[in-house]
């Protein structure tokens, strides 16, 4: 395969979502071109980056609390539809 | 645990609610990284984490057809993500490049007490991941969160986003090429 050929293939190998014929076709080409090699390696560390991005625990009560709200507001709806029906 | 849902799914349906709170407690922290990453704030992540389940709940009687109750879920909250974002940013176009202001990024500090030096370092790559997220469309954004943050597969973004896979293929690649500009220096 070209480079022009195995471009649109990077990212799926990348993400492992090739078939095998196709897999094997891209890492021939990766293994013996510098450029192509150097794409696919940016790839992988992006989406170790994107995979590393993180947000903070929300205060340790906030699940339970928010829980109840929406069983509450589940509640008070049904007891609304209730009075209209 | 995943194979109590088609269970739990069934029992909501037909009025349960014990199986409803189950659901809730099944689901809730996912629906709440998704719209946190997505839209950068606690306040906002709880109104959609709180508006998905009481929507979902209004919907019960449609979830007999739904084949995946959680793309469902995570459909019914990125869809509400997605109109959230519009609203706090006052415009309505899907497509726009329109960067958003930086947001309250924070850290996953609970595998180990990082120090100091550590802290502050993890502190910046996250804020930098989140200011080159945010330039993104609000679906290449979500695309990229749900698929290399969140890591769904191209079949459930598709399905959580009601596009074909070729489009989530592509909204990756192009995404993708924007954040390897974006973040060039840490690349």
């Amino acid at each position: 395969m070209t480079c022009g050929e195995v471009q649109p293939f990077i990212e799926d190998y990348a993400d492992n979502s090739l078939d095998e014929h196709r897999k094997k076709q891209v890492k021939e080409h990766i293994d013996s071109c510098p450029d192509c090699q150097s794409d696919f390696d940016i790839t992988v560390q992006l989406k170790t980056l994107l995979r590393a991005f993180s947000t903070e625990e929300p205060e340790c009560d906030y699940f339970e609390k928010a829980t109840a709200l929406i069983i509450a507001k589940i509640s008070g709806d049904a007891g609304q539809s209730g009075e209209v029906h | 645990m995943n194979d109590q849902i088609p269970e739990l799914v069934k029992g909501f349906v037909s009025g349960d609610e014990a199986d409803f709170a189950e659901l809730i407690r099944i689901f809730r922290r996912k629906i709440y990284s998704v719209a946190y990453k997505f839209l950068g704030n606690h306040l906002d992540a709880d109104e959609v984490v709180q508006e998905t389940f009481v929507r979902i709940h209004r919907k019960r009687k449609e979830l007999g057809d739904v084949k995946y109750f959680s793309t469902f879920l995570i459909r019914i909250a990125s869809n509400y993500s997605i109109d959230l974002l519009r609203k706090r940013k006052g415009h309505s176009g899907l497509d726009d490049d329109t960067n958003s202001l930086p947001g309250n990024v924070q850290l996953d500090l609970s595998k180990k007490v990082p120090t100091p030096s550590e802290e502050y370092d993890n502190k910046r790559l996250m804020t930098e991941i989140k200011l080159a997220l945010d330039q993104l469309p609000p679906r290449q954004k979500l695309t990229a969160i749900l698929h290399d943050v969140e890591g769904f597969t191209k079949s459930e973004v598709a399905d959580i986003m009601e596009c074909p896979k070729a489009t989530v293929r592509s909204n990756l690649h192009i995404a993708r090429s924007k954040l390897k500009r974006i973040l060039k220096d840490r690349l």
